[in-house]
């Protein structure tokens, strides 16, 4: 359904640059005085390419990638103006692709509140329906969107993966926990022992 | 990439989704990594529980190397706190017993806060469990100076505790606030976690 949305308005941005044919000359003549004077929507509508680690180019909404909090300080840094496809290396095509899947259906969502002591972030593991949904995914794919999320700052994105993994956690015995990551118990039988002294206060 | 060799800064913020004290306790039990994560999460807040008959509930050893993350310290007394681990396996008889001596309450919690680092406290939770004689006061004052914040706890049923005098005068010297707007103070809390109406 989000690929539909995104193709929709693609359209759009192209009637509406055959409408406006006097803004997509303005863009041709490179006078800041003139590109003042494009529309808001063409920018936004602005699309752009990502490149990834496996060396696929994918293009994408401006508006879209700006979710992306390390492109847009990037594109901000350049200019507006950038046609050469901007390396992504930490991540590869399918996982890019999921991630761009997520920041086209969050693409209007309001900024979230500034206050750097979120709380209210980290308050639930409540997850939307469609995000969940999203997130239904092998273990390693849902590393890899967590790892992209926060190498691209998203940071609602990171905040759904974290929140999905805390919520494959809860509940579980320290060895199901163990079972689910496929991690080893690297302590000695005393550090355990130990461990369940220091925190036996610590009870639900 | 595995779970286990994640970036600290992502264990941390996937750890800190988790309410439920059992949850980050079982983790710290699953590998030395998860340990050294969320063992300083456990011991954040720290609220020592004095309304077992025999004074301060005191689960710690001296020697406790989590006691240097304690970062929100706190005393309270009263018959009628958030049950600690004792209280469910005793079956809460014993709630009904009179509360401790105050002073020995005191006593215990300058022989506790004395094994903390000096300034290491960021914040005092004051319930009704410390009357704050001039020891623990002279103690705050020399060697917590970096306690910015007060949070005063609220009786579990919603009456305001009575808190010392003396506390009430030492507390004028930074920011209070009523605990209840503070989701990671009530989150993590020495003997065990409060009621629902508090998260």
């Amino acid at each position: 359904m989000g690929l539909s949305a995104s193709r929709q308005i693609e359209t759009t941005a192209i009637s509406g640059h055959l409408a406006f044919p006097t803004t997509a000359q303005l863009h041709h003549i490179n006078l800041p005085v003139f590109r003042q004077l494009s529309t808001p929507t063409a920018v936004n509508m602005t699309n752009m390419k990502l490149l990834s680690s496996d060396n696929v180019e994918i293009s994408v909404e401006k508006d879209v990638a700006e979710r992306s909090v390390l492109i847009k300080n990037m594109l901000e840094d350049v200019g507006e103006t950038m046609d050469a496809p901007i390396p992504i290396p930490n991540v590869n095509e399918a996982v890019l692709r999921k991630v761009i899947e997520w920041c086209e259906h969050h693409r209007n969502d309001p900024p979230p509140p500034a206050d750097d002591d979120s709380d209210s972030r980290k308050k639930s593991t409540d997850i939307e329906e469609w995000d969940q949904k999203f997130m239904q995914v092998d273990q390693e794919m849902l590393f890899e969107i967590i790892l992209a999320a926060n190498y691209l700052d998203i940071k609602p994105l990171l905040d759904v993966g974290c929140k999905t993994v805390a919520n494959m956690i809860k509940g579980k015995s320290p060895e199901e926990i163990r079972k689910t990551f496929n991690i080893q118990n690297d302590f000695t039988p005393e550090e355990e022992d130990q461990i369940r002294r220091e925190n036996e206060w610590a009870e639900e | 990439m595995g779970l286990a060799e994640f970036p600290s800064e992502l264990i941390v913020d996937i750890f800190s989704h988790l309410d439920i004290y059992g949850d980050v306790r079982r983790l710290c039990l699953v590998c030395r990594r998860f340990r050294d994560i969320g063992m300083p999460m456990l011991y954040r807040t720290v609220i020592l529980r004095g309304h077992y008959q025999n004074g301060l509930h005191w689960p710690f050893q001296i020697d406790n190397p989590w006691l240097r993350y304690i970062q929100y310290f706190g005393v309270e007394h009263d018959i009628n706190g958030p049950p600690s681990l004792q209280d469910h396996q005793e079956g809460f008889s014993h709630l009904r017993a009179p509360p401790c001596d105050p002073e020995m309450i005191d006593r215990d919690a300058l022989r506790f806060l004395r094994l903390l680092q000096k300034d290491q406290l960021r914040g005092m939770i004051v319930c009704d469990g410390l009357l704050g004689d001039e020891e623990i006061i002279q103690y705050l004052n020399v060697h917590q100076r970096r306690i910015r914040s007060v949070y005063h706890g609220q009786h579990a049923h919603g009456v305001r505790r009575t808190i010392s005098p003396r506390i009430t005068k030492w507390m004028s010297l930074g920011d209070s606030f009523p605990i209840g707007h503070f989701l990671r103070i009530r989150k993590w809390v020495a003997g065990g976690s409060f009621p629902a109406e508090w998260r």
